[in-house]
């Protein structure tokens, strides 16, 4: 009887722990460690813009999408003159169940 | 002040930080009950302030959109902390070597009274184990000091849910300290 008295006081001093708490402060100059994490992120930003608009970068990235485009054009030749040899006949009524390409905007996905 | 720091006046900035710093800084340290992540919570909230200013229309006070930003901001650091841990459990279930997890130690809120830390600390574990509607009713009450009224304005919620809210957390956390005590007589 007398712990279960004890251990309801200990319960109710604790629920009342935090009664006259003071408000908690961050470290000193808070203020000028916000602005440099705010002029590291905008350096960051800068650093990859910087790096896009290199002369460089872009023909480099050029010369990747004029070669990407060279070789899918190259390859659809090769696969359309083998269809054409081996005849290969496309009902196109089934294409576009089978590529289920029968919704054609994305209203009619949005309405029941 | 808003108004001058939507036209990008930085000294308006400046003066906003300095006066709502601790505010932001001890809600998030009520949430998350680290002080380092509180800091990182509290710059993530004034940069957000910063960039996202000119959608406050004024519909509520300041102080109740930074109070709503500062809670989400440690809602999402929290969950991003235990997906890690979970990330880091799976790891090591593979045999991969993965960052140790370290498990703080009981949290001392430095403005609790003296006499009252080792109590406070007891509380706190406890707080941690309350489901999340309850925890941040009772953490912006008791630790932050706001009235019924302004939880309920900073949780878009009536002030009679905010009375539930606390009577079951009370409830919860007398329930919680009882098997405390009992398993540590």
């Amino acid at each position: 009887m007398e712990q279960r008295i004890d251990i309801n006081k200990r319960v109710e001093d604790t629920m009342n722990s935090l009664d006259g708490i003071q408000r908690a402060t961050p470290k000193p100059y808070f203020y000028t460690r916000l602005r440099a994490k705010m002029n590291n992120e905008a350096n960051n930003w800068s650093g990859i813009a910087g790096l896009i608009r290199r002369p460089a970068y872009a023909f480099t990235m050029i010369a990747v999408v004029v070669s990407l485009n060279a070789w899918l054009i190259f390859k659809n030749n090769n696969s359309t003159t083998a269809a054409n040899t081996t005849n290969f006949q496309v009902n196109t009524s089934d294409v576009p169940e089978e590529y289920n390409m029968a919704v054609t905007t994305l209203y009619n996905y949005e309405t029941p | 002040m808003v108004e001058r720091l939507k036209q990008g006046e930085e000294a308006a900035f400046k003066t906003i930080v300095d006066t709502w710093q601790d505010m932001v800084f001890n809600t998030a340290l009520g949430i998350v009950q680290n002080a380092e992540d509180a800091e990182d919570i509290s710059q993530e909230v004034f940069v957000q302030v910063y960039q996202s200013v000119s959608s406050f229309k004024g519909d509520s006070k300041f102080s109740t959109w930074l109070y709503r930003i500062a809670i989400t901001k440690s809602l999402d650091h929290e969950r991003r902390k235990k997906r890690k841990k979970r990330f880091a459990f799976v790891k090591s279930l593979f045999g991969e070597e993965s960052e140790v997890i370290i498990h703080p130690p009981d949290f001392n809120h430095p403005g609790v009274v003296m006499d009252k830390k080792e109590n406070a600390a007891a509380l706190f574990q406890a707080i941690n184990t309350l489901p999340e509607n309850q925890r941040i009713a009772f953490s912006l009450h008791k630790v932050e000091g706001l009235s019924y009224q302004e939880v309920s304005e900073v949780m878009n919620t009536t002030v009679s849910s905010v009375e539930s809210l606390m009577h079951r957390a009370k409830n919860n956390l007398k329930k919680n300290l009882e098997d405390y005590y009992n398993e540590n007589k």
